[in-house]
């Protein structure tokens, strides 16, 4: 890679400090720009919806056996040849592809829906562990994760979704907020941070939404019925935590200014917990913003402006109290904003 | 240092926490004053949305009792203090243009409300024209980039439906597409000649060229496949391919942009894909796709990777 004059700046004062530097690695070292990656996830979806094309008219699924070694063999081969950029097209391809050949296979074999997930979880978290690419990393990780949330929904075990929804808040807390100290830890799977993360961000929300669309049955013990607070509690929280975070920052020091200002946040996430989506679309925003993860930050707006319109959609009340209801949340936002904007301009921060 | 350079130096050296904390607090992630700009915009946008939604859900609610004038009243009395609004210097001027954007839509609320009340039988390509050319005047003047998108939505929205309500029967798809393709190709070249003046964000001729792109793509495709193949159609979607492809390269390598070469990367991707199921036909062929997709996307990307080496890379 390229060493700009800062990074130079810094290689010499941590070698003048006497700390250990592999200058010869990181020239060496390369990674590819988001757009590249976009290309590469473009071009190896549209490769594995025309290989799909040609097993299905070949008649090739009647072979799962095939398909399953094939399949393994391509993802090996992806995940031990991704480790330089230029391989990173063909080996996300045999990735992508492999890994639809092996599901197929799992198809073919009609093994239970708890078998099948046992296998998806086992391959994801093995091609995991050596994989350095971006996109086979990410997609590992939400293999993981749908497939254990399927394995635990089959076996009727939701308090383990619960528990795994509360251990992803926790990662992401993490993740976010224990940056460096990761890295210093972790040195040597520093390639896994970024994908890891979104694969977390995607997880979440991908939970909070399998809830909100899955139709609660009555009498059965299903994910849809399990009762919003156990998703929607710890987001609040975690929002809640964020919030005391900026009042530090921002030096918030006048106890009516920050009750009042704990007061208005805690009033407004009451009013979401009937649709924990918009607790942790604005957790994931909170949290990617500190951490300048602008990804995050666009797929938490997108997530939570969708979650605001589906609470107002769900909301129990005549159109005539939801609007006045909006009108007021509306005041309220405009209000706000001409406090701190009256506030950075008497401070002439603006 | 970016987020980048920092994750390299810690993956390869024994940097400690503490010295990491400090670079990343020092050049990636906001302080007080990008906090406090997120959540000046973040409460404006949450704002101005929440109140629009509950003005026009209040509306809503009540509008089958509302005489017309009263109903034309209701959305007239905000377009003109939003229009209004938008001139008062005192107001700062993001906020100026934002009121301008609202006027803007506010007008195709209108036109809608105008033609529900009295009939008019217009077509919808009549209300989305008579909306673009409406705004038209305030788009040049306001300079505001999500005002222009909304614009060239309005455009795209209004070609549409001229061609579906209109022209189906005399004009085939393909030829309508490298109409919309002309389109936007045009305003994509004057985002671009007009992006150093006026202020336009690179963000903003992205969406528009990618629209472009597969509009031409879209027409080259609907003249291969079409039953009277090779019709003119066919001809100039693919000279038009040809063109376009060789102006973007140029246009991409003299400015260093990498996103031009990366539409046209999936440009040439998926035009072969076309080629080779239309030369071969056969389902079986199409592992060789598959393969031309693989390969293709290799070549490319190794490509890429060396052309921005080279833009990395300072000059001899």
């Amino acid at each position: 890679m390229e060493i700009s004059r800062s990074m130079n700046e810094t290689i010499e004062t941590l070698k003048a400090a006497g700390i250990r530097v592999d200058e010869s690695r990181i020239g060496q070292q390369e990674q590819l720009s988001k757009g590249i990656q976009a290309l590469i996830a473009a071009g190896a979806i549209l490769a594995a919806g025309l290989f799909a094309l040609f097993i299905e008219t070949t008649g090739l699924d009647d072979y799962p056996v095939i398909l399953a070694v094939l399949g393994l063999a391509g993802m090996g081969w992806g995940v031990f040849t991704s480790r330089k950029p230029v391989h990173s097209s063909p080996a996300f391809s045999a990735y992508l592809l492999g890994g639809g050949m092996f599901c197929w296979a799992l198809g073919e074999w009609e093994l239970t829906t708890s078998q099948g997930m046992l296998s998806l979880m086992l391959v994801s978290l093995l091609s995991l562990l050596p994989a350095r690419n971006y996109l086979i990393i990410l997609v590992s990780v939400l293999v993981f994760s749908v497939s254990l949330i399927a394995l635990l929904l089959e076996n009727h075990f939701r308090a383990g979704v619960v528990g795994y929804y509360w251990v992803l808040l926790c990662c992401m807390w993490g993740l976010y907020q224990k940056e460096a100290l990761l890295l210093s830890r972790l040195r040597h799977y520093a390639a896994l941070f970024d994908p890891v993360r979104l694969g977390v961000i995607g997880s979440l929300l991908g939970i909070t939404y399998w809830h909100a669309f899955e139709k609660p049955t009555p009498g059965e013990d299903t994910f849809g019925s399990l009762h919003a607070l156990w998703l929607a509690m710890p987001a609040v929280l975690g929002v809640l935590a964020m919030t005391l975070y900026l009042l530090r920052l921002l030096a918030v020091k006048a106890l009516l200014k920050k009750a009042g200002l704990m007061g208005i946040t805690v009033s407004l996430l009451l009013l979401t917990l009937q649709v924990p989506a918009v607790g942790v679309s604005l957790y994931v925003v909170l949290l990617s913003f500190r951490a300048a993860h602008r990804t995050g930050v666009v797929l938490g707006s997108l997530s939570l402006l969708y979650a605001v319109a589906r609470l107002y959609y769900d909301l129990q009340l005549t159109l005539l109290v939801k609007s006045w209801l909006m009108m007021g949340l509306g005041m309220l936002f405009l209000g706000i904003y001409w406090l701190l904007h009256k506030n950075t301009t008497e401070n002439g921060e603006n | 240092m970016t987020r980048r350079e920092i994750h390299t130096l810690a993956e390869n050296s024994d940097w400690p926490a503490p010295g990491i904390e400090k670079a990343l607090e020092d050049s990636v992630y906001p302080g007080k004053k990008g906090w406090l700009q997120f959540l000046q915009v973040f409460c404006l946008t949450l704002g101005v949305g929440a109140s629009l939604a509950g003005v026009i859900f209040f509306f809503a609610y009540n509008w089958g009792a509302l005489h017309k004038f009263a109903k034309i009243g209701l959305v007239s009395l905000p377009l003109a203090v939003s229009v209004l609004a938008s001139l008062y210097r005192s107001i700062p001027l993001l906020i100026r243009k934002a009121l301008l954007t609202t006027g803007a839509v506010l007008v195709g609320v209108l036109l809608a409300v105008f033609g529900q009340i009295y009939q008019t039988g217009a077509d919808a390509y009549d209300l989305f024209l008579a909306w673009t050319a409406g705004i038209t005047l305030w788009v040049v003047i306001a300079r505001f980039p999500p005002l222009t998108l909304i614009y060239l939505v309005l455009i795209n929205v209004t070609l549409v439906l001229y061609y579906r309500q209109v022209l189906p029967d005399t004009l085939s798809g393909a030829w309508w597409c490298l109409v919309l393709f002309t389109v936007n190709a045009l305003a994509v070249v004057t985002l671009r000649k007009t992006s150093g003046k006026a202020q336009v964000p690179a963000w903003l001729q992205y969406p528009v060229a990618l629209a472009a792109a597969a509009q031409l793509i879209i027409a080259f495709g609907i003249s291969l496949f079409h039953r009277t193949f090779p019709d003119p159609s066919f001809y100039v979607a693919t000279g038009t391919l040809a063109i376009t492809c060789w102006l973007t390269y140029r246009q991409a390598m003299a400015s260093r942009h990498l996103f031009y070469l990366l539409v046209l990367a999936l440009c040439i991707l998926v035009s072969g894909v076309l080629i080779l199921i239309r030369i071969f036909g056969e389902e079986r062929m199409l592992l060789l796709v598959t393969g031309y997709v693989v390969a293709g996307l290799y070549f490319i990307v190794a490509y890429l990777i060396r052309i921005q080496r080279k833009w990395k890379s300072p000059a001899p």
